[in-house]
């Protein structure tokens, strides 16, 4: 059965750009790298639309939206930041008072998020697929690329450590 | 006595099927240790799911960064303009370059062993240095 | 509202039977070993016995591997990045990203056999393939790393021997090595490359100027195929004839090489398969000296 596939990628940016941005945001606390994120994925989408077999497109996209997050991991891994003198740190941007970000709401939930921060990655990013992103454990099993046991194995080992966490 | 382990969770996320619900629902009747746990991460689980979603940071998206141009404007230019904005914030350059004369069995082996450094198997059992080198490049 | 989801494969639900250990936990869990150690690498090979002694030193997903001779050849890998230097100079370096499509696991380990190798606590483990045994490896059981790794032909014969002949578990300091700038990225590409070949799935495709190629893995070994616009040059390398197609073929200790043309250009296969499945996998790629649809396929994409 085909689906609609967005045709455009401003479409694509409008619907599941906020939702990259809280899958990165909730996984890594950094707002400056997950805006990052939602560019990159946004990119690849776009380059990626003329090629894609309709399948599933949430599928496709949150594979995307994985691929990009770990790259950006790696290539963070391989290539200290070098701080230039004259380089404005992108922390104090996001810091500062003139940024429209939503202060308010990112004060709710500071300790869950500071708990998640605790988590394996693994553990992490499932929690994160299922619970913030909304995603089923079906479609968590292809994002990830692992078995849908392993999918619920780390649901479950996530939770009781945030609940170790919590308490 | 076997416990429920993680078809808890399974439940609370709806994954599991009728008879596996019927199962662990009996479980959970005799059971008070896997009761607590249900009840616990009952309670994480809302709690993660209550987090608020927070808005895209302004300027995330480029297409925000455009404002509205007035309808008297010419509006091909209006477009070029639009799209001058949103390809310089994504960075799009095309740089072609010649292909190169000649790719030596090191240069491939390099890409062999670069891709090598992210498979799962990547360690010990994996690991090569090449015996001879071709020193005429 | 949260649907149902049928699971339509159960044994995907299913985690690993009790008696099998997953292997790629237990490779994963080595990458993150911190260690240094001499290895000792032989192989029998159809031209001979190939064999090497290599420096390991491994921190933090990377792995720094030196050879005994010449001894100031050294390699630098992890994370996507590769690098050979001879006395400090750089000779090739590449940096890549991989997809993350991990391989539909061939093999199975039994539940382990603990064991004691080098002074060290370890766990000996079979890998089958269905009834085939094609390893037998020894993870050190505190830090996951492979102590040892036995490679079996589908004869029963042994293909190589890795094992550690010094072991020492102090976190070594590597430095730092910067690799290629330019990081060649994962993409579709539009060539003859099949998507499975022999059991090998293909995870990754890359192109760049002049070359694509793309990287195939069954869980444990794994090759990578090369498609060039011009010849590859291949020193040291036997003749051999395999299905009425000549190809070059050189075997370093743990890996081989083959090299052939077709009429477009040059291809190349890399990798750590054992001997038996070679045929196999060069039957399931485009064969010498025939007229391959690859030109056009470059032309497509190069103009």
């Amino acid at each position: 059965m085909v689906e609609p596939v967005p045709l455009n990628w401003e479409e694509v940016a409008r619907v599941y750009g906020r939702k990259i941005y809280n899958f990165a945001y909730r996984l890594t606390g950094n707002p400056a790298d997950s805006a990052d994120l939602v560019q990159e994925v946004l990119l690849r989408v776009r380059k990626g639309l003329e090629s894609y077999q309709p399948g599933s497109f949430d599928g496709w996209l949150w594979r995307i939206t994985r691929n990009a997050f770990l790259d950006e991991v790696r290539r963070k891994k391989r290539r200290p930041q070098i701080s230039l003198p004259d380089e404005v740190d992108r922390w104090d941007i996001a810091a500062s008072p003139s940024a429209d970000i939503e202060y308010d709401r990112l004060s709710i939930g500071d300790d869950i998020q500071k708990a998640l921060l605790e988590l394996p990655i693994e553990f992490r990013e499932a929690v994160v697929l299922c619970d913030v992103v909304g995603l089923s454990y079906e479609e968590i099993a292809a994002a990830t690329a692992v078995p849908i046991g392993t999918v619920r194995s780390r649901i479950h080992r996530g939770r009781k450590q945030l609940r170790d966490v919590l308490s | 006595m076997r416990h429920a382990g993680d078809t808890i969770s399974a439940y609370l996320d709806g994954e599991l099927r009728p008879e596996e619900v019927h199962r662990l629902l009996e479980h959970l009747a005799s059971c008070g240790r896997c009761s607590a746990e249900m009840t616990a991460l009952q309670g994480v689980r809302s709690s993660v799911r209550s987090l608020p979603m927070i808005e895209l940071p302004r300027g995330t998206l480029p297409e925000a960064e455009v404002t509205p141009i007035p309808l008297r404007r010419n509006r091909g230019f209006i477009a070029a303009v639009a799209a001058a904005v949103v390809a310089a914030v994504i960075g799009i350059a095309a740089l072609v370059t010649p292909p190169p004369e000649s790719i030596s069995v090191e240069d491939l082996n390099s890409r062999f062993g670069a891709r090598l450094s992210l498979d799962p198997a990547f360690g010990p059992a994996k690991v090569l240095v090449p015996e001879t080198v071709e020193l005429q490049r | 509202m949260r649907r149902l989801i049928l699971v339509t494969v159960a044994v995907l639900m299913m985690p690993a039977t009790a008696m099998a250990t997953d292997l790629e936990e237990l490779l994963a869990q080595g990458k993150e070993a911190n260690y240094s150690a001499e290895q000792i690498i032989t192989c029998s090979t159809p031209e001979g016995v190939k064999d090497s002694v290599v420096r390991i030193r491994q921190s933090d997903g990377d792995l720094h591997a030196a050879a005994s001779v010449p001894s100031d050849l050294e390699v630098t890998s992890g994370s996507g990045g590769w690098t050979l230097s001879q006395a400090g100079s750089v000779i090739t370096s590449t940096s890549l990203d991989a997809s993350g499509i991990e391989a539909e696991p061939r093999y199975e380990l039994d539940e382990g056999t603990p064991a004691a190798f080098l002074g060290r606590r370890v766990t000996l483990y079979e890998m089958r393939d269905g009834d085939l045994l094609r390893a037998r490896l020894i993870f050190d059981t505190q830090l996951g790393a492979v102590m040892k790794a036995v490679t079996y032909s589908a004869d029963g014969t042994v293909y190589c021997e890795r094992r550690f002949i010094t072991f020492d578990p102090t976190p070594p300091v590597l430095t730092f090595v910067r690799h290629a700038d330019d990081i060649i990225d994962e993409e579709p590409v539009d060539s003859d490359l099949p998507e499975e070949i022999a059991g090998f799935h293909r995870l990754d495709e890359y192109a760049e100027d002049g070359l694509i190629f793309a990287y195939y893995s069954d869980g444990f070994f794994s090759f990578a195929v090369f498609e060039t616009d011009v010849v590859v040059e291949l020193s040291d390398a036997a003749r051999i004839i395999i299905d009425d197609d000549e190809y070059r073929r050189a075997f370093d200790p743990g890996q081989v090489t083959f090299v052939w043309e077709t009429e477009s250009g040059g291809m190349a296969l890399i990798g750590d398969l054992p001997p038996d499945m070679h045929q196999e996998v060069l039957a399931g790629l485009p064969p010498p000296g025939r007229a391959s649809w690859w030109g056009r396929i470059w032309r497509g994409l190069f103009g």
